[in-house]
């Protein structure tokens, strides 16, 4: 039925998602925007689109994510989702952090039984995130059990242990489904499965053909094939439709976006505007990252060794004054140093110090440490894109934890120093050097607020908040007492101690983030009638000191960081949108073989689960490779467009390690 | 949130009700965003009530939206027999077009204001326009506490300003009704009317609140505290130090989950 489609093709800053705002408005004008359903890639852009709306009149708004709208139609449909009696009112949606720990649970049942995974060294977290992967990554390639088996073992081919490995994985794979079926619990793979069996009925069908008018897809280079299956349904039952995309941006290519089966479906069909404009990058930038991609690509074959595949093909020379400036040294930690030096210089002659990122492509600590302490000697400070974000280091959810701690003793965890500490300073309103001998007596009490009268306080804490004290210390024990819920308790400590303190905007999101997460995790362990004890509270909190819980809501698109110089991981600056560009990029360690981050797992291939995978084909290291290059390359060209000024090369011969660097990506450059 | 982000925030009902009722409370809930999950300072009998009126809020959406086989849902049989009352009272009827479930925003002259619908009912046939809201409280409803309710002025407003697109072509204010609906009292239907003078009141009425909370400094909202209502309020412990008395469960509890749903993020990958 589709009378126009319409794709605007450009990169980054090229104006496409304006151009769909502006025909979303238009059309909602004219139709009602009821009539319009969107689809965008993630829900901070759901949100911005939401909230900026220029529309006086409105109806309900159908712009999802193609998980939020298959949730909200699940949701919506449940009773015809299923052909069996007995359904709850409405399925429970499980987050991935629960996923995880239920998928933990059925692989360390399995392996207590030491007949699955004997050669398989990894922990049984590790494989249950890699077959939870395995399950998402099918899902968004719409493969089923059966297929996704066939391909694990296309990848094993030859190698017996392998294979036997793949074929335990599938067990339990499948065991975890069946249990998620049984307890109408659903996760994310689950989710995309109920939602085609909706989409294959006709009365859903009509449904949606009598509900749209118009598509708009925004980002369609991002969109994994069972999104893009969902798009051609979708035009097969509205009239216009109308599509962005970015033919750079095939970052997420293995996370399930695939940029080349989007173009394969519908471009033939579709009326293509270029857009040549752009505003983001500048010209030089995207010049310069031309040339790379020349250079690259010109070398042609599979590279084994960089230098020796790049002779054919032109240097860079002289067209390099988009390098401002190459450091090396022949150890790294000299290295470091220089490129502190170099940023503190740009910042003297008036960068700021937002517009300078530092990439690396593994951040250790050594890096961190020279890099905060000297730009602090000149009053600088580091925002690491990575590490800004744990609920941890907010002084209000570590609270919330950490009297969790104290009054759940079976749990057997103990809050650390600091987070005692900190607590009390953030409770009783101290200051650090008490909150430290306060933190040294509960823990000499074995975990117990002690008795302290109110002389010794005043003597040796020297802090007047003694009322405070005791109401912490009698609360604390009326809980260990009460034996109260642990859902409940994050939300007390939170009403009745945190939220008086008048925590700012970002504090009360942390918390209400483990609280919220812990009801989520809560009601799913319900739902499994898993009667773990002490397990659950313990996953839950080292779940979020491991920063797994997912905390990305912290910053709010639109809060960009200005005042800080960014340091971070290539992957973590490209999809930041805490950043949209700097003027100088400081790209680090460029002898570094972690610059070609590999794509497999011991039990994972989002490769060969893609419609892309050759099925004569067999899985060797000239694939391993070619893709990796082909990864390296777009992080490569993708950072290079978020700089406008230029970028500088730092690189040392020997690793922190001591150990000599021969990654080739140092050859691009030259 | 800071004060300036209220001009981009659609007020609801239960926003301009919270304000209405302690303007403080409503600077905790829609500028500092502490809302308290729903569970809080509830007893189990009253987290009960409030998810039996959810789940009948969901039984109504689909039995309207036409979907069928939810006989196979085990709703409890409470929300079970106010789904069939509901089903009594009002039968689907061909030719009507029913929209449960329903959001309408307006945005002019600085004034944004939202409305969710729990049914619209079109007859544009015979040029009858309902309003429908489902209340599932204890208390049997009455006209004159609804009449003046925030929920009916906005509501009717917003469906004149918003709606032209879904309501019959010759419509006018006086063809709109609101009907506000207990299936605990299923006889009783509390019906109220609506004109064009109404609609020109209402009009002034919700325009004067906007600007008064819109011109209001951070620190002004404290000044606006009423204090005799402080007792049984979830913000107790903030402004005054200690715990309130059981609260008890108003409709707009079915509301506020909403707002948590809003912050959650889904994180599909590591
Ligand atoms: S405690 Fe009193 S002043 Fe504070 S928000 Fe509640 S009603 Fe308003």
């Amino acid at each position: 039925m589709g009378q126009i489609l319409k794709i605007y093709k450009g990169p980054a800053g090229s104006g496409k998602t304006t151009i769909l705002k502006d025909k979303y408005q238009e059309l909602a004008r004219e139709v009602g925007t009821d009539r319009i359903m969107v689809l965008l890639q993630n829900a901070p852009s759901v949100r911005d689109w939401k909230n900026n709306l220029q529309l006086k009149k409105s109806g309900p708004l159908n712009i999802f994510t193609f998980f939020g709208l298959a949730q909200d139609q699940v949701r919506t449909y449940w009773p015809e989702v299923y052909d069996i009696e007995g359904l709850p009112v409405d399925p429970y949606f499980m987050n991935v952090e629960t996923a995880h720990y239920i998928m933990t649970r059925i692989v360390e049942q399995r392996r207590d039984k030491k007949d699955y995974f004997v050669n398989l060294n990894s922990t049984s977290n590790s494989i249950a995130v890699q077959l939870i992967d395995n399950l998402n990554q099918a899902a968004l390639n719409l493969l089923n059990m059966a297929e996704l088996e066939a391909r694990l073992l296309d990848w094993a081919a030859d190698d017996t242990d392998k294979g036997k490995i793949f074929k335990e994985a599938i067990l339990l794979m499948n065991q975890y489904r069946e249990s998620c079926h049984d307890h109408f619990v659903i996760d994310y793979s689950l989710l995309i499965k109920l939602f085609f069996r909706l989409l294959k009925t006709d009365r859903y069908l009509k449904r949606l053909e009598e509900s749209y008018d118009y598509l708009i897809v925004d980002e369609l280079e991002l969109t994994p094939p069972a999104a893009q299956k969902l798009i051609e349904y979708m035009l097969s039952v509205t009239q216009d439709s109308f599509m962005a995309y970015n033919p750079e941006g095939k970052i997420n290519r293995f996370f399930g976006g695939n940029p080349k089966l989007a173009e394969k479906k519908f471009f033939h069909q579709a009326e293509i505007e270029e857009l040549t404009e752009f505003y983001g990058a500048s010209q030089e930038a995207v010049d310069f990252a031309e040339r790379i991609k020349g250079r690259v690509k010109a070398s042609s074959g599979i590279h084994r060794s960089g230098a020796r595949n790049l002779e054919g093909s032109q240097k860079l020379a002289d067209s390099s004054e988009y390098i401002e400036g190459r450091i090396s040294s022949e150890f790294r930690g000299d290295m470091l140093g220089k490129v502190a030096d170099e940023v503190i210089r740009l910042v003297e002659t008036g960068v700021e110090p937002g517009d300078i990122g530092v990439i690396a492509p593994h951040l250790d600590k050594v890096l961190e440490f020279t890099f905060t302490e000297k730009l602090a000697r000149e009053g600088l400070d580091i925002f690491n894109l990575l590490r800004s974000k744990r609920l941890i280091d907010i002084p209000y959810s570590q609270a919330l934890l950490t009297l969790a701690q104290l009054v759940y003793p079976a749990w057997k965890l103990r809050p650390d120093f600091t987070s005692l500490q900190q607590t009390f300073v953030l409770l009783l309103d101290l200051d650090p050097v008490r909150g430290a001998i306060l933190a040294e007596r509960v823990i000499a009490n074995e975990y117990r607020l002690p008795e302290i009268d109110q002389q010794e306080l005043r003597e040796r804490l020297g802090f007047k908040r003694f009322e405070e004290y005791n109401k912490l210390q009698a609360w604390i024990a009326e809980k260990i007492e009460a034996e109260i819920e642990v859902r409940d308790f994050f939300q007390q400590v939170f009403v009745e101690f945190l939220a008086p303190l008048s925590p700012d905007e970002e504090e009360i999101i942390a918390c209400r983030q483990i609280i919220k997460s812990f009801h989520k995790f809560a009601e799913i362990i319900e739902a499994y009638n898993i009667t773990d004890g002490n397990r659950i509270g313990k996953y839950f909190i080292s779940m979020i000191n491991k920063g797994t819980l997912a905390a990305e809501i912290l910053n709010e698109p639109g809060q960009k960081i200005r005042d800080k110089v960014i340091v971070s991981t290539p992957y973590k600056f490209i999809t930041s949108t805490l950043v949209d560009s700097v003027e100088y990029l400081f790209l680090l360690d460029t002898g570094s073989q972690f610059w070609f981050s590999g794509i497999t797992k011991e039990l994972l291939n989002p490769y060969v689960l893609s419609p892309q995978w050759n099925q004569q084909a067999n899985w060797d290291d000239r694939i391993d490779r070619s893709l990796k290059q082909d990864q390296l390359l777009d992080n490569i060209l993708s950072l290079i467009r978020k700089s406008s000024k230029g970028i500088y090369l730092a690189t040392s011969l020997f690793d922190s390690r001591g150990i000599e660097q021969e990654g080739e990506l140092v050859d691009w450059f030259i | 949130m800071a004060v300036k982000e209220l001009e981009k925030f659609y007020f609801s009902q239960t926003a301009i009700k919270t304000y209405l009722t302690c303007p403080l409370d409503f600077r905790s809930r829609y500028i500092d965003k502490l809302i308290w999950p729903s569970g809080y300072n509830k007893t189990e009998k009253q987290q009960a009530q409030i998810e039996r009126g959810q789940v009948f809020h969901t039984l109504a959406n689909r039995y309207f939206l036409g979907i069928g086989s939810q006989e196979k849902v085990e709703a409890g049989s409470e929300a079970r027999d106010y789904l069939e009352r509901l089903k009594d009272y009002l039968p689907v009827e061909a030719g009507i077009r029913y929209l449960p479930e329903y959001e309408l925003r307006y945005n002019q002259d600085g004034v944004r204001l939202m409305a969710k619908f729990d049914l619209l009912y079109i007859d544009s046939e015979n040029g009858e326009v309902i309003i429908y809201d489902w209340k599932t409280g204890d208390n049997q409803p009455e006209t004159s506490y609804y009449q003046k309710d925030i929920q009916t002025i906005l509501y009717q407003f917003i469906l004149v300003e918003v709606g032209e697109r879904y309501l019959p072509a010759d419509f006018k204010p006086g063809d709109l009704k609101m009907i506000y609906w207990n299936p605990n009292y299923p006889e009783i239907e509390v019906e109220i009317e609506y004109s064009k003078k109404q609609h020109q009141e209402n009009k002034n009425y919700l325009y004067n609140i906007i600007e008064e909370i819109l011109e209001l400094e951070y620190a002004e909202y404290a000044e606006l505290t009423p204090g005799d209502k402080c007792y049984r309020c979830n913000y107790r412990p903030i402004c005054e130090g200690e715990q309130p008395e059981e609260s008890p469960v108003v409709e707009d509890d079915l509301d506020l989950d909403l707002d948590w749903e809003m912050l959650e993020e889904i994180k599909f990958y590591n």
